[in-house]
């Protein structure tokens, strides 16, 4: 029988087969089977820890949620809304800036977008750490450089106004690389022929990003949006190493790591009806935002 | 010839014996690993391993690595492993929650349920953490082994008793509530001495500011200023009762609460309230922007200022080490104005507990007698700058922890809050000295009624 790299004919039958199930098995095992479970749970009081008992207590989670303790919910429904609207907001727009920035030829130019890009790669407890020391009120730079050259100081991470527009700002930091390198690939999808008939036209660069740039940038603006929308409702551990949760930065992601494992009442049932209603917000607002966006390349 | 019956030909007899080796390395592996898994010690010559759980703690793990080295020693063909995570972001509930499930581990670690865990069953509220196990019998009931008498009974009851038994030994405690660490000499250079009313805690406050210099530092990002507001409320609160009665009056207090008959607008909380603003203002500026996984190393680097420190008892290892010239000093914060109502408040933290799971429980239980012995307990004492919970120890012979030694007789353990249901806000737990002035900026009587509201509903 003639052998190949991969076996016989007979075994290489086989590989397909295999391509799929192995990678499917790992999908049961690691993503159909702790969601299923995420449901089951939601209907229990169970505390998460081997061997303690399910408790099934029906809709009792669902229930407290929208009486008992419906403005802790709600208030982490609007907090992860203000996130998710002011991260991708500007997460996008300086996305798209620094892709017209930077999509040049040329070796400076892309070990720039190397740097930018560079956040990305970190870990969350690195950023975290890192953005903890510069914005400590009493021995980090930021206050020092605030107080020389206004006269004014903050706690940065400890105040209740500005807690949640810094924990932004590190997210938008840290990812707006990501979304810039996705408006690259976009900007060279565009045909120069476009901009050379353009500016024989007459355009200039304002009308021509206008007219020309952005609405050719629809499907890269689609998956940017997208992934950042759900990247952002999803978030949690950036915000639980910078703020812990606290001084008005309990999203819904955090305010369901809390009560799943935060604390010694901490209680996997309810954490998972938590997990669920972020699986429904996600799917309201990623689905709505896809929705929304394909209607419009469509249009254009 | 048919060679399809008799012998298989060289290519498929080549992979038949590969497969069978294969099987056979594969089959080996296993047997070795499920042989160092085996731990009973009955196989012929097997080495058994204790496993011990601990969460990071650079004094405690540093003592039960050497408290492990001493037992292996004493037990010929015992090799203990010491497991261990740090409790920040969850990694420690991680560790413990996989350890539990691979049923891999012997001596588990646990912060003391208290009484607060197991709250009654018309409450409708089920146990957490380590209370869920204990009350799913899932942790081995310590009571009767001889170990324990070294242990006050009373106390361990408290901090992890349920339905009569003991399910742990809880080897520390530490004064969190109002907890001050302070710098001798910065104290001595302005003749002040180390006050025994509140009156005389804000005097010495004052004359400091002064002075020139800011007397409280604390971290105020993780919520350390609630320190005062605690010791307050628990002095206040438990003023005219015996020591003995702690659990009581939290259990009466959570009752009150859960029946209504009692609310965090209650006038004393007013007045308790007032009295952490009066103190809150003397911490340093930006306090609320200070964390904790800072506050100590730099307090302790500024021999100059900030005299008090608000930070728990476990502390003195980081402090220590960041400035090991300082000389130090712990004492409560006296809460009230009569001085003998100002006993210290102890809150039971690190309880070893060993799981029904564990493979090795009589040597779980040697181990757990080999820590408790004076000797031992003594430099875990030192080693954690925990108070001592075995009443025959009564100094640790640390120069730091002169004012706890003098004063443990009287200590009490910390009140439990009233039972809140998972998911419940920080509001309904008690004040939010975030939003309270001078932190924040509600009024006293805003934040409390916020609170009251706040458990009214969680508990409907």
């Amino acid at each position: 029988m003639p052998r190949c790299l991969f076996g016989t004919p007979r075994t290489r039958r086989f590989i397909p087969w295999a391509s799929i199930a192995i990678p499917g098995l790992g999908w049961l095992l690691f993503g159909l089977y702790p969601s299923l479970a995420t449901i089951v749970y939601s209907f229990t009081q169970y505390s998460g820890l081997p061997g303690t008992p399910l408790n099934f207590c029906g809709l009792c989670n669902y229930t407290n949620a929208f009486t008992a303790l419906s403005s802790e919910v709600w208030s982490a429904i609007r907090v992860s809304i203000i996130y998710v609207v002011g991260v991708t907001i500007f997460q996008n727009a300086i996305g798209i800036g620094l892709a017209l920035l930077l999509n040049r030829r040329g070796r400076s130019y892309a070990v720039y977008r190397a740097l930018i890009f560079m956040p990305q790669i970190f870990s969350v407890a690195v950023v975290g750490a890192i953005f903890s020391l510069i914005f400590d009120p009493f021995t980090g730079p930021l206050d020092k450089l605030l107080h020389g050259a206004f006269g004014v100081t903050s706690t940065f991470l400890g105040s209740n106004q500005l807690a949640l527009p810094l924990v932004m700002l590190v997210n938008v930091w840290m990812f707006s690389g990501y979304s810039m390198l996705i408006y690259i690939a976009g900007l060279r999808n565009i045909p120069s022929e476009v901009y050379e008939a353009a500016s024989l036209d007459g355009a200039g660069r304002f009308r021509l990003f206008r007219n020309m740039t952005f609405p050719l940038l629809a499907p890269a603006f689609t998956v940017n949006m997208f992934l950042t929308v759900v990247g952002s409702l999803g978030e949690y551990a950036l915000i639980l190493v910078l703020s812990g949760g606290q001084h008005g930065t309990q999203t819904l992601g955090i305010y369901m790591f809390a009560s799943a494992f935060n604390s010694g009442s901490a209680e996997l049932g309810y954490g998972s009806m938590l997990a669920m209603l972020q699986f429904f917000l996600t799917l309201i607002v990623g689905g709505g935002v896809l929705w929304t966006l394909r209607r419009r390349e469509v249009a254009l | 010839m048919d060679t399809s019956t008799s012998a298989p030909p060289p290519r498929r007899r080549r992979n038949a014996v590969r497969s069978v080796t294969a099987i056979a390395i594969a089959g080996a592996c296993l047997a070795t690993g499920l042989t160092a898994c085996s731990s009973d010690g009955s196989g012929s010559g097997s080495k058994v391993t204790l496993t011990i759980g601990e969460w990071t703690n650079p004094g405690a793990i540093q003592f039960t690595e050497k408290l492990n080295a001493a037992f292996e020693k004493a037990h010929p063909g015992v090799t203990v492993k010491l497991q261990q995570a740090p409790t920040a972001n969850n990694a420690w509930q991680q560790l413990t929650s996989t350890m539990l499930q691979s049923k891999t581990v012997d001596v588990l670690a646990q912060f003391a349920p208290t009484q607060q865990g197991f709250a009654p069953s018309y409450t409708s509220l089920q146990p957490g953490g380590i209370a869920a196990l204990i009350a799913a019998n899932k942790v081995v009931d310590l009571k009767d082994q001889p170990f324990m008498k070294n242990y006050d009974t009373t106390a361990q009851q408290a901090a992890i008793g349920y339905n009569g038994g003991i399910y742990g030994v809880m080897a520390a405690e530490y004064v969190s509530s109002g907890a001050i660490w302070y710098k001798k000499d910065l104290l001595a250079k302005y003749n002040l001495q180390v006050p025994s009313t509140f009156q005389e805690f804000l005097n010495d406050c004052a004359t400091l500011k002064s002075k020139g210099i800011t007397p409280i530092f604390a971290a105020g990002k993780d919520g350390f200023q609630g320190g005062i507001w605690q010791g307050i409320m628990n002095q206040t609160l438990m003023a005219d009762h015996p020591a003995a009665d702690s659990v009581k009056v939290s259990t009466d207090r959570a009752t009150a609460f859960w029946q209504k008959t009692q609310s965090w607008n209650d006038p004393v909380y007013k007045t308790i309230s007032q009295e952490y603003q009066q103190a809150a203002k003397y911490l340093e500026q930006g306090a609320a922007g200070v964390a904790q996984a800072t506050a100590p190393g730099v307090w302790a680097s500024q021999a100059d200022n900030y005299p008090f420190l608000l930070d728990g008892s476990w502390d003195s290892a980081t402090i220590q080490q960041a400035n090991p010239k300082l000389n130090l000093g712990f004492f409560q914060m006296p809460g009230t104005n009569n001085a003998s109502d100002n006993r210290m408040v102890v809150k039971p933290d690190l309880s070893w507990v060993v799981p029904t799971t564990s493979a090795h429980q009589d040597l779980a239980m040697q181990w757990l007698a080999f820590f408790s012995q004076p000797d031992n307990y003594k430099q875990w004492l030192q080693a954690t700058g925990s108070v001592s919970t075995q009443p025959a120890l009564t100094s640790t012979g640390l120069s730091w922890m002169d004012w706890l030694n003098t004063h443990s007789k009287d200590a009490f353990e910390q009140l439990t809050a009233p039972w809140v249901p998972a998911g419940a806000s920080t509001d309904a737990g008690g004040p939010d000295l975030y939003k309270m002035t001078p932190m924040g900026k509600d009024s006293i009587d805003t934040v409390l009624k916020r609170s009251a509201d706040a458990y009214q509903k969680a508990v409907k």
